[in-house]
């Protein structure tokens, strides 16, 4: 059984980036950690320290992840990751337009037919794996949509006061818990949509 | 030692009450759904002071029931006190309680009144509160007293009931906090049946 899951670092007030989209709050904890775990976007190595448990966790989202559908805000605040997303899996981008630097780049492919296409179309390359979402407003047209099956949260315990807002004015929306794990200065929330 | 607690459910889009909450419609659009965690598990928990009666997951019960021993008083909105209807003159927890308010409502300043009306601000009212528990606990018990004692650097732990449910408008919790908002580190974290209870020591 395939799913369509999200990821999310974020905090007690519901944002997924600070102010001038800072994630250094909702990251702390992927330093704090005791075991090194190394990450890697296009040419850029990051050095992360996190617990054992969510090294495992890693492992397993890069061995399930077929697929990744992001954000055109996303794909450009992270400056289309170097080249190669962090979990190493196609990306499908839902943009309007096409950035042209990137047009021809093997990693990704631009839909602009909208996020249902982008899901159907990564669904199909992921064949028989997972999707990975990324983005705030795909995430919650997902959801407006019944496209999303399970979603992660990284509940860090820090209040930002403002940024982009994971779930922005969408609801009711009935989740369940499939798991509770406690890390170090974070809390791994996962839950499966009700649809 | 004494200390000043916030507990409350919020959902995991951060409200703890639903859309369009007034009076007539205090927990705000769906926002009963934020407390049927309390008749989610088969151990039966009396709420002190009250006929309430949580039927609540062991996790559940062992964790209110060292919450609720510990409560010495509480100190609450006039909103708050008025959408209750002064529970009746039976405030939670049984012990006195603080209202915040400017004019204190006189069909309950009589002799025994439950409540003490407190008309100069949070700060003052937590402050009496703390004066008569004695190793107690102090409970705030609205987001918007929560934010002002905050604000106030008078908060010592959070316990958050979250709610696996998107409300998607309301009443936001961690709301109006300033410009230099807590620092909050994480002490426990327990899984319930239907609720995730999250304790968090306000770093001061």
């Amino acid at each position: 059984m395939t799913t369509v899951g999200a990821e999310y670092s974020m905090s007690l007030d519901g944002y997924i980036a600070g102010p001038s989209d800072d994630v250094s709050r909702v990251f702390a904890w992927m330093f704090a950690g005791d075991t090194d775990l190394k990450m890697s976007a296009g040419d850029h190595d990051f050095d992360l320290k996190v617990s054992q448990d969510t090294v495992n966790h890693f492992e397993e989202l890069m061995q399930t992840t077929g697929a990744i559908v992001s954000g055109r805000r996303v794909f450009d605040v992270a400056d289309a990751w170097g080249g190669k997303h962090p979990i190493g899996v196609h990306v499908f981008v839902v943009t309007h337009s096409i950035p042209a630097e990137w047009a021809d780049s093997p990693g990704f492919t631009f839909v602009t037919d909208g996020v249902e296409s982008a899901i159907r179309q990564a669904l199909a390359y992921a064949n028989g794996k997972n999707v990975g979402v990324g983005g705030a407003d795909i995430t919650q047209q997902c959801l407006r949509a019944g496209l999303l099956d399970e979603i992660q949260i990284n509940l860090v315990p820090v209040v930002l006061g403002g940024g982009v807002r994971l779930f922005d004015a969408f609801g009711p929306v009935e989740l369940e818990i499939v798991g509770v794990r406690e890390g170090k200065g974070v809390t791994h929330l996962t839950y499966r949509v009700i649809k | 030692m004494s200390k000043v607690i916030f507990e409350n459910s919020v959902s995991l889009d951060g409200f703890v009450a639903g859309p369009h909450d007034s009076p007539d419609n205090p927990l705000g659009d769906g926002g009963e759904r934020l407390f049927t965690w309390y008749e989610s598990g088969d151990v039966a928990l009396p709420l002190p002071g009250t006929d309430m009666v949580f039927m609540i997951s062991q996790a559940s019960a062992d964790l209110l029931q060292h919450e609720w021993n510990n409560l010495g008083a509480m100190v609450a909105g006039r909103r708050m006190f008025d959408i209750a209807n002064a529970w009746g003159g039976h405030p939670p927890g049984g012990g006195p309680c603080f209202i915040v308010t400017h004019h204190p409502p006189d069909e309950w300043l009589m002799e025994g009144s439950p409540f003490t009306f407190v008309t100069d601000g949070v700060e003052s009212a937590i402050r009496q509160a703390k004066q008569v528990v004695g190793h107690k606990n102090v409970a705030l018990s609205s987001a918007s007293i929560l934010q002002q004692a905050l604000r106030a650097g008078l908060v010592d732990e959070i316990y958050l009931d979250l709610i696996p449910v998107l409300l998607g408008g309301g009443v936001r919790l961690f709301d109006h906090l300033g410009p230099i908002p807590p620092e909050m580190e994480i002490t426990r974290v327990v899984p319930g049946m239907g609720v995730t209870h999250l304790i968090y020591r306000v770093i001061k």
